[in-house]
């Protein structure tokens, strides 16, 4: 027996050593809340994906994150454009190479836009992003210059090169298939129907090891994914003898790090625990309460810099404003009836139990940390009076006493009730929806909570089958094209215009900002867009989010940004 | 013995179907159509039947459901290959209105083996079935459920086995020392703390342990989450150093397992050993004056095993079950958090999977716990 | 024995064994909370003075009062009652409903927090000790207490609903598999081939035609079709049982009368060992993430798949019993099977069953309580003991949401095995 008890001892002991092993070593060890579904460059899907190819891939143009302006990253400067506004001529830095140490030229840039647009490969939902590009033109003399030639001039056509990595040629088409045809020809499905080797290449392109397997992830940046422990975490080190070893001024070729771990923990409260413990050293992932909560407390801020950074993103409500009045009723298709829900909204109250008071109002479909925002709007203030009001001149009138307004709709007694979807998991989701269906309770309006898996919630809005939806947007600093979530077709054809906003008028002026290149004229004409948007009141507009970054002391050259991920991991350096 | 554990492989056949059987009602049963969901993607590229049709097919869902059916006359019998929701219940509304009498008469259509539940037990042109280790696909990831969860199944199965080992490790000690000293104090607060431990919820004991002892507040001994370092394991480790390396992200866990069967099997090893030890054989042994000590551990227990390998089969599914709650609390990357996730998401191939493994587990625990049995008794593989 | 005796045994037992008593007593307690919850937590008044008019909204029915034309007081408005301007005012103990979002108070006050309270002025006090939330709140500024309150109704009525399906459905199997056993009901080719036409009938009219009914029946639970499930239950009953005296009619002239046993035993096992080989948290998960998320289906679900214990345990206790010595001698005054098993064995019987009753009733308690902390197949807008543990989650520091809920459904299983331990030992 006493045997027993010191042996157990003993293991305890072992237990504390290794349990509260700090971090130590030149690891950063990064917080991560989800995992990607895969890591392949031009086919993948999940959206975490994007910060990882930050530092492990590298593009055409980057964004300046201190400007929020476009920074040249492989190109040597911003591209020449020609009058017309359709083509643009890079040149690529000298001097760069990829894994193997061939040089990154013009043919990569190339195979990259064919791969992402050939028919086979499998990015559907990307595929429309590449579609403006018609060809590339390959310098005869230089290859390092080639000019993309677009089909119509658009605000985003050098912007959004940002997104995408660059892939190697020599490594994903050996053969060289794709360099054989035109991006025409990649896209047309009967030419493509009679080319057996392009079929054979994308299903090696498209073959499941280039979305998971590390030995098959490979890219320019200055880290590289080595392990992948999935459901645990993903590993990146520093490459070796890379060419950005001597680059240190543009935060893309920096490499501080030896390594860095994206450790997985789903869960809020232990990740507060590892973080305590000094296992995990950065975090933007802890949620608004435990923030606070770790900012007041000392021990904490003796080992960890908390700080606050505004984002591009936003939280709304969409309101259904085209129902078919059969399986949803036709609740929100007068503005006044969406004016009154956006008064209803508690917003201080949800800002402080939700937000701890962190978040900032968003007045129009645009964050307010944007430059073209139009600081004239107002935003709307909780008042169920004035709600009740609206609701009266509306129409809607308790006749029958339940409780519950209602109104004659095309002849049929409707009552003010209605679902509120939002998706199921999140608890911050599922509080606003409680707060939310408590307030209106109070203008005699009955509102369900509807929680739904991510596939349901974002077919029932896309589909035009809700009634009231929670939802977020995730923005950059890039340009803002509003057709994707305000013009009529995205509504008709199924797409992210949940409530059926749109106008002829509305319709035009999203295609005006598309085309104005000129940044003046654009911001003009996106303020005037807001205003539209703010007068309808298709959503109600909540709040912006703001990023809680965490990180352990023992990282130097800690700058935030509003730009998503908000920190840039590859640019902390460990202190001596 | 080999023929009667053979007998017994026979006799888990039929189980094994009816459950495979529970399993695939449950997934046809599955709301949503899953040719929808995994053709999500094309729908900005414009193909989208083109998508359905190749997804339809590989998922075998163009078959009929079952061997065969039992419909109305007025049905057709090719009524499986509408696939349309919508399109379907007009059809049916139209048949319910204008089939008359023949809506009444019954009528049994035979498929034969070219049907979706066949398919998936047995495999087909596009998988390999079930009893080939294929689950089908995820809806969510698109990947085949079973190397999604393989990884996992590891995490689970050594959680359930060690912590089975451990608690009978605990208390089959605890037992006997209850059955010897049976009104001493000590054994009588070991008595009410064990049955205290007993009603206490796993979630509850998990967040408490976490709490206590991963908060750097209280005291930090353990990790809060996880399962192995953060560097993961070194290159070419031995198991033996991955377990060490592992061992203190084992314990609170392993806790939570544990706990709640100890009251149950130290209960039992109390009361059988006490039935032996008023036998007239333990009598001749006191009587030849062998130790006490030798007469439990060589004679009372092995006779008193009996019931001990009953409770085997009692807790296993309880372990397995309760692996759901313990995995998400800890973040242990094993098959109940993987659930969780599937359930959240509604990714039923690998929900239905996790419950079709986690049965075949149970039943091989059952077979297992018979073959112990008629090993320890001779008298039952007589029988 | 009868039941008479059983129920003065059990008194005894009671008055004689002091722990027994005492978890009675606190299982009664437990019961009294929870039919008295809307009394005890409520953000409306028990009974207020308003404008002259004396008004009892915790006791109404309705929604609503007339005061006078213009005038209309809505009783659904949380936790303005609170700064109404009443006249006079009693609040329940608890002056909380379970969903009443107290902003002052969110996100997470806990119970030594100093704890706010926004008066008729708009003005921020410290909180009255009538309001005070004395176990804390959760984020959205809920009141512990309140949830706990009513969550005790939850626990209880899934763990007594639930055992009483599974008891039904457990005793009668096992009752009817431990007395006929394999070889004691008789029956002949033609009566087996009826038996099976009148189970394809009645699965053709009930599930195939009516399908829509039984969909209905489990979706919308209203109780016009809930009836019809039922009416045609009795319906298929009585197609079974006409066939089969028909059959047997024919077998009779055929002289094919009792020639084959009918395996109840057999079958009722096989089902048994089969509900067994399936983990039944997993299983409840799968089935409640399929369906829609209801109270009234978490009950069924877990009563129609926790049956088997009690069948096991009944089955070998009538397998016990049969063999007694007055057991055949009522046989042979002539009484027929079912009197014997209801009358003679049941009551002899049902105290071993009652065991695992109560046990299988701490077993359902904690599967309510562990889907509502994972989250999953309970409706997101009611507050039980596990939703509230579920909240503390993502927030240990948070203790007064892990240790209050958490302790209420320790000491309700802990009584409910206690109850089943002392029985057992009698």
């Amino acid at each position: 027996m006493k045997f027993l008890c010191y042996s157990i001892l003993i293991l305890l002991i072992c237990c504390f050593q290794i349990g509260c092993k700090k971090q130590q070593n030149n690891t950063l060890v990064v917080h991560l809340l989800s995992e990607p579904d895969d890591m392949h460059p031009t086919n993948g899907a999940s959206a975490i994906r994007a910060e990882i190819n930050l530092y492990t891939n590298l593009s055409l143009l980057r964004v300046n994150y201190k400007t929020g302006e476009l920074l040249p990253c492989l190109a040597k400067a911003l591209p020449a454009v020609s009058s017309d506004g359709l083509s643009y001529t890079y040149e690529i830095q000298d001097g760069l190479s990829w894994d193997d140490k061939s040089h990154i030229t013009a043919a990569d840039i190339a195979f990259t836009t064919k791969a992402s647009k050939c028919l086979f490969t499998n990015n559907p939902g990307l595929k429309p992003y590449w579609e403006n590009i018609k060809e590339i033109k390959i310098d005869g003399a230089n290859k390092q210059k080639f000019t993309i030639v677009m089909k119509r001039p658009y605000i985003l056509n050098t912007w959004f090169w940002t997104d995408f990595p660059i892939i190697q040629e020599g490594f994903y088409d050996k053969n060289k298939t794709l360099a054989k045809y035109t991006e025409a020809q990649l896209t047309d499905s009967t030419f493509l129907k009679t080319k057996a080797d392009i079929k054979q290449w994308a299903e090696e392109f498209n073959s499941p090891k280039y979305y998971t397997d590390p030995n098959f992830l490979s890219g320019a940046g200055p880290y590289k994914i080595t392990k992948w422990d999935k459901g645990v975490s993903i590993t990146l080190e520093k490459k070796k003898n890379h060419w950005s070893e001597n680059c240190q001024e543009n935060w893309y070729c920096q490499a501080n790090a030896d390594k860095i771990i994206l450790k997985l923990n789903t869960n809020n409260a232990s990740a507060v625990l590892e973080l305590k413990n000094g296992i995990m050293d950065i975090s933007g992932m802890i949620d608004y309460a435990s923030f606070t909560e770790l900012s007041h407390d000392e021990n904490f801020t003796k080992n960890y810099t908390l700080k606050l950074a505004d984002t591009y993103n936003y939280t709304y409500v969409a309101m259904n404003m085209k129902p078919d009045g059969q399986k949803h009723q036709k609740l929100f298709n007068d503005v006044l009836v969406r004016k009154a829900m956006a008064l209803l909204t508690p917003y201080e109250q949800i800002n402080k139990t939700l937000y701890e008071n962190h978040n900032k109002r968003v007045v129009c479909p645009i964050s307010p940390n944007k430059i073209d925002f139009n600081t004239d709007l107002k935003p709307v203030k909780y008042n169920v009076k004035k709600a009740k009001e609206l609701l009266t001149q509306a129409g809607w009138a308790d006749t029958d006493n339940d409780q519950i307004l209602d109104k004659l709709i095309d002849g049929k007694k409707v009552k003010f009730e209605f679902a509120i979807n939002f998706i199921s998991g999140s608890k911050v989701w599922e509080d606003l929806a409680k707060q939310l269906a408590e307030s209106m309770n109070k203008a005699n309006i009955f509102a369900m909570l509807n929680p739904l898996d991510y596939n349901g919630f974002f077919s029932s809005v896309t589909s035009h089958e809700f009634d009231m939806s929670i939802g977020a947007w995730q923005s950059s600093a890039t340009p803002e094209d509003f057709s994707q979530l305000w013009s009529s077709t995205a509504w008709k054809g199924n797409g992210l215009n949940f409530t059926g906003f749109g106008t002829p008028q509305s319709d035009a002026l999203i295609d005006s900002i598309n085309v104005s290149v000129d940044e003046q004229k654009r911001i003009a004409l996106s303020k005037r867009f807001q205003k539209l948007v703010y007068d309808e009141q298709p959503y109600i507009f909540l709040f912006t989010q703001t990023r809680r970054i965490i990180v352990n002391k023992r990282w130097d050259n800690l700058e935030v940004y509003t730009e998503y991920p908000g920190v840039l991991l590859n640019t902390l350096k460990l202190k001596d | 013995m080999l023929g009667y554990v053979l007998k017994r492989i026979l006799w888990f056949v039929p189980t094994l179907f009816a459950v495979t059987i529970i399993g695939f009602i449950l997934l046809a049963n599955a709301p949503g159509d899953p040719v929808n969901l995994l053709s999500n993607g094309a729908k900005a590229s414009g193909n989208i039947e083109e998508q359905k049709t190749f997804w339809r097919k590989k998922l075998g869902l163009d078959l009929p459901l079952f061997y065969f059916s039992i419909t109305t006359l007025s049905e057709p019998d090719t009524l499986y290959k509408v696939y349309d929701e919508q399109q379907l219940k007009i059809i049916k509304k139209d048949l319910k209105e204008n089939g008359g009498y023949k809506n009444y008469i019954p009528k049994i259509i035979w498929y034969g083996y070219h049907n979706q539940y066949h398919q998936w037990l047995f495999g087909g042109a596009n998988s390999k079935g079930i009893i080939r280790g294929d689950f089908g696909i995820s809806y969510i990831k698109k990947e085949p459920v079973i190397s999604i969860i393989k990884d996992k199944l590891i995490w689970s199965v050594f959680f359930s086995v060690v912590s089975i080992i451990l608690a009978y490790m605990i208390s089959i000690p605890i037992g006997i020392k209850l059955a010897e000293k049976p009104n001493s104090k000590s054994s009588k607060i070991t008595q009410v703390t064990l049955f205290l431990l007993y009603s206490m919820p796993s979630f509850f004991v998990g967040i408490l342990l976490l709490m206590l002892f991963a908060n750097p507040d209280v005291i930090s001994i353990f990790p809060p989450s996880g399962i192995k370092p953060i560097e993961g394991y070194a290159d070419g480790a031995s198991i033996f150093s991955k377990f060490i390396d592992s061992f203190p992200y084992m314990i609170l866990p392993m806790i939570c397992y544990t706990y709640s069967s100890l009251a149950f099997i130290s209960k039992l090893t109390a009361t059988s050993i006490n039935e032996q030890l008023s036998l007239d054989y333990i009598k001749t042994a006191r009587a030849k004056g062998l130790s006490e000590n030798n007469i439990i551990w060589k004679h009372a227990l092995k006779n008193s095993a009996l019931p001990l390998i009953t409770v085997f089969s009692a807790v296993f599914p309880g372990i397995i079950g309760g692996s759901v709650i313990i995995e998400s609390i800890f973040t242990i990357p094993g098959m109940g958090l993987e659930t969780v996730k599937a359930i959240i998401s509604k990714d039923y191939p690998i929900v239905i999977a996790v419950i079709t493994l986690s049965s075949v587990l149970t039943i091989f625990s059952y077979l297992l716990a018979d073959i112990l049995y008629a090993w320890v008794d001779p008298r039952i593989r007589n029988k | 024995m009868n039941f008479k005796e059983t129920y003065h045994s059990y008194k005894t037992l009671l008055s004689k064994n002091r722990a027994l008593k005492l978890c009675v007593r606190v299982f009664l307690i437990f019961v009294c909370v929870a039919l008295l919850a809307p009394f005890l937590s409520n953000d409306k008044p028990l009974i207020c003075k308003y404008k002259g008019q004396w008004l009892f909204p915790a006791f109404s029915f309705k929604n609503q009062h007339i005061i006078s034309e213009n005038d209309i007081i809505n009783y659904n408005m949380g936790n303005d009652w609170k700064t109404l301007n009443t006249d006079f005012s009693v609040f329940a103990p608890c002056a909380y409903s379970p969903n009443t979002i107290d902003a002052a108070n969110a996100p997470r006050k806990s119970p030594f927090d100093a704890q706010e309270f926004v008066s008729k002025n708009n003005t921020t006090t410290s909180i009255p000790y009538k309001f005070r939330h004395w176990l804390g709140t959760t984020q959205n500024g809920n009141d512990v207490l309140s949830g706990i309150i009513h969550g005790t109704k939850i626990s209880l009525s899934v763990g007594i609903f639930s055992m009483l399906i599974a008891s039904i459905i457990g005793i009668i199997l096992g009752a009817c598999a431990g007395y006929f056993e394999n070889n004691s009901i008789k029956i002949g080719y033609v009566q087996l081939l009826f038996l099976l036409i009148g189970i394809f009938i009645s699965y053709f009219y009930c599930v195939v035609v009516r399908g829509s009914n039984l969909a209905a029946a489990f979706t919308i639970s209203n109780a016009l079709d809930i009836l019809r499930v039922f009416l045609l239950l009795y319906l298929s009953y009585i197609v079974i049982k006409c066939l089969l005296k028909i059959g047997n009619k024919i077998d009779v002239t055929l002289k094919t009368d009792n020639i084959l046993n009918f395996p109840l035993d057999a079958i009722v096992s096989r089902i048994i060992e089969i509900l067994n080989s399936i983990p039944s948290l997993l299983l409840i998960i799968a089935l409640s993430a399929i369906t829609k998320p209801s109270y009234t289906l978490l009950i069924s679900i877990i009563g129609f798949l926790s049956w088997t214990t009690i069948a096991r345990l009944t089955r070998a206790e009538y397998l016990k019993t049969k063999q007694l010595d007055y057991i055949t001698s009522s046989k042979a005054i002539g009484m027929s099977d079912f009197a014997i098993m209801r009358k003679h064995i049941l009551p002899n019987v049902f105290p071993i069953i009652l065991v695992q009753i109560i046990f299988g009733m701490a077993g359902a308690v904690l599967i309510e309580a562990s889907l509502s902390f994972i989250g999953v197949g309970i409706p997101s807008n009611t507050v039980s003991w596990g939703s509230l543990l579920n909240e503390a989650r993502d927030h240990f520091s948070a203790w007064w949401l892990v240790v209050f809920p958490g302790l209420c459904v320790f000491t309700l299983i802990f009584i409910y095995n206690r109850i089943a331990t002392e029985i057992m030992g009698k």
